[in-house]
């Protein structure tokens, strides 16, 4: 494992389920991503060594942060983490100076306070105090704060959550100049799905403390390994079905879903009459009005539009397809939906693109 | 007239009750703030009873547990040779459990508003525990500490039914100034009980504006 990096095994059943697997290189942004209560922050809390699982190993560099099989537990204040807190939690009697001063372990290195301050912009503000300043400014003294004790892996705990659009939007692309000049391990945990989108080098969806899925932000979103993390992802058109036919020679394969059947790539790793579950992306489904136009193309449906909510730019489409139960929804400009005059009740046509049909292993959905 | 030896006695006992009063209010309430336990509501209760009894069936307490046939009492009699009653000491005692709850109330408050991570931002600072309560805890719980001391200092100054039944009317030994108040009227001496009294009661207000002065403060801070 190369020096720095930071490698993260925690387990335990209760009271705050854990089943989590981290390895973060130098330089790269491990973004934790997850619902409320998923876990997200209890696992940067045991990494900081504020909260101790039942059993686990963190190694960081060559240095044993915590084994619980051989008892080993460095105490929070000699483990080098930067923490931000979601609320910054700054000490509210010192000014921001005093704030970084406070973590900056050797005194021989106060020189790099006025670096940290630069570094994070916040020259003019030393003398201020936290209530004088904006939510973006309480950040990025926390931010100083974090990186001012020397640390071996920073751990962002919703830094972003109390931040307007605009100064999130600026604080991301800092936070992304920031993680070359920093070299260290930086483990981020948001809720924020487009957040974690535009940070991670690495992704991991966590959900009731266990890590489902971890890669690259584009891995996770167009190959996820199971329903529950499609799910997660904010795919809504997650499915089950069985595998009917496999042609490796012609590169395809077919599934049946309740009785329509759907090509789909070949995909070798399932064997046929296995249940799996699928899904296909919003954007990998073609709606078109022209019966003649639509029958063409692979994978052709017959559907009805049961529901239209314009959100924003946006419009979500609803369709209900009468040989089965169940509904796709999909996502087009709020102007491809007003040129082509949709409306509740209509009858479309739809196709599948067949590429963008993904295989799943089956696993229970949690409700 | 001003009688000022009982004012001296009075500032003396004020202070060194706070002296042993505050730095171990200040261990027990973070305790009290930060820490359940079982049988912490009991000693909660137990803590604020001085609020609450007559100080006349406080001092018996404290007579019946120190006078010289109890085992405290002898214990000290035999230590250093004189009775704990009747005694500058013996009322220095009873000035400390009858402050009790004017020390621990307004510091364990104090402690409560700092959130816990608070605290632990300043150990992932690297911060100690003993340099986390230090530099963090005590500057944010100060305006509750100053009111302890302000409260205990006052009230001492001001207590008369224990310290009566405990120290008697001792002068330069247990005449506080709020006995030579009644020992004044009782007297007749209006105008030595006036200056006195107006004298406790300056303190008194000046004190409780401190304190007023100090919540707001808080409040605002709390505010923002």
């Amino acid at each position: 494992m190369p020096a720095n990096s930071i490698n993260v095994r925690l387990f335990q059943s209760g009271p705050i389920p854990l089943d989590i697997d981290i390895e973060c290189q130098p330089s790269e942004i491990f973004v934790l991503v997850g619902p409320s209560g998923s876990g997200k922050t209890t696992t940067l809390r045991s990494i900081a060594g504020l909260y101790q699982p039942s059993s686990g190993k963190i190694l960081c560099g060559d240095q044993l942060w915590f084994d619980s099989d051989t008892g080993s537990n460095i105490p929070v204040q000699k483990r080098a983490t930067g923490f931000v807190f979601q609320h910054y939690a700054l000490f509210p009697h010192l000014t921001v100076q005093d704030n970084i001063r406070i973590a900056i372990k050797d005194r021989q290195k106060l020189h790099s306070l006025s670096e940290l301050i630069s570094l994070t912009r916040l020259q003019g503000l030393e003398q201020r105090y936290p209530h004088q300043l904006s939510g973006g400014q309480q950040q990025r003294v926390a931010l100083a704060r974090a990186l001012a004790c020397s640390p071996e892996v920073l751990l962002l705990d919703e830094p972003f959550s109390a931040i307007d659009q605009q100064t999130r939007r600026h604080l991301l692309r800092e936070l992304v100049q920031l993680k070359t000049r920093i070299n260290i391990p930086v483990i981020h945990v948001t809720h924020n799905l487009n957040e974690a989108r535009r940070l991670a080098d690495k992704l991991c969806i966590i959900s009731q403390g266990k890590s489902l899925q971890t890669g690259s932000a584009d891995t996770i979103m167009n190959r996820p390994v199971s329903a529950e993390v499609a799910r997660l992802t904010g795919h809504d058109n997650a499915y089950t079905a069985t595998v009917c036919a496999q042609d490796a020679q012609a590169g395809k394969s077919w599934i049946d879903w309740q009785g329509i059947k759907l090509q789909c790539d070949y995909q070798p790793e399932f064997s046929l009459n296995e249940k799996v579950d699928w899904f296909i992306s919003s954007t990998q489904i073609a709606l078109s009005h022209q019966e003649s136009e639509a029958a063409s193309r692979t994978n052709h449906l017959q559907a009805t539009i049961s529901e239209i909510i314009q959100l924003g730019e946006g419009t979500v489409v609803t369709l209900a397809l009468p040989q089965t139960s169940e509904k796709l929804t999909l996502n087009i400009s709020t102007y491809l939906s007003r040129q082509e005059q949709l409306a509740t009740g209509q009858s479309v046509a739809v196709s599948l693109l067949a590429s963008g049909i993904h295989l799943m292993k089956t696993s229970p959905i949690p409700t | 007239m001003m009688d000022w030896q009982a004012l001296k006695l009075s500032i003396e006992l004020g202070l060194i009750s706070c002296a042993v009063l505050i730095p171990s209010s200040i261990l027990l309430s973070r305790i009290l703030a930060w820490q359940r336990f079982r049988g912490r509501n009991f000693l909660q209760a137990f803590l604020s009873l001085p609020l609450l009894l007559p100080p006349t069936v406080l001092g018996y307490y404290l007579l019946t547990f120190t006078g010289s046939r109890s085992i405290l009492g002898q214990w000290y009699e035999n230590l250093f040779g004189t009775s704990l009653v009747f005694s500058f000491e013996g009322i220095l005692l009873a000035s400390i459990i009858f402050n009790i709850p004017f020390a621990v109330q307004p510091m364990q408050r104090a402690f409560e508003s700092i959130p816990l991570v608070t605290r632990e931002a300043a150990w992932t600072c690297g911060l100690s525990n003993w340099s986390t309560f230090w530099r963090i805890e005590l500057p944010l719980a100060w305006p509750g500490i100053l009111t302890a001391i302000i409260l205990t200092f006052t009230h001492t100054l001001g207590e008369f039914g224990v310290v009566l039944m405990v120290g008697g009317n001792i002068q330069s030994e247990t005449r506080t100034i709020a006995i030579s108040i009644y020992d004044h009227v009782q007297a007749y001496d209006n105008a030595g009980a006036a200056s006195m009294s107006a004298l406790l009661l300056l303190i008194s207000l000046t004190a409780i504006t401190t304190i007023y002065v100090l919540n707001d403060r808080q409040e605002q801070r709390r505010a923002r």
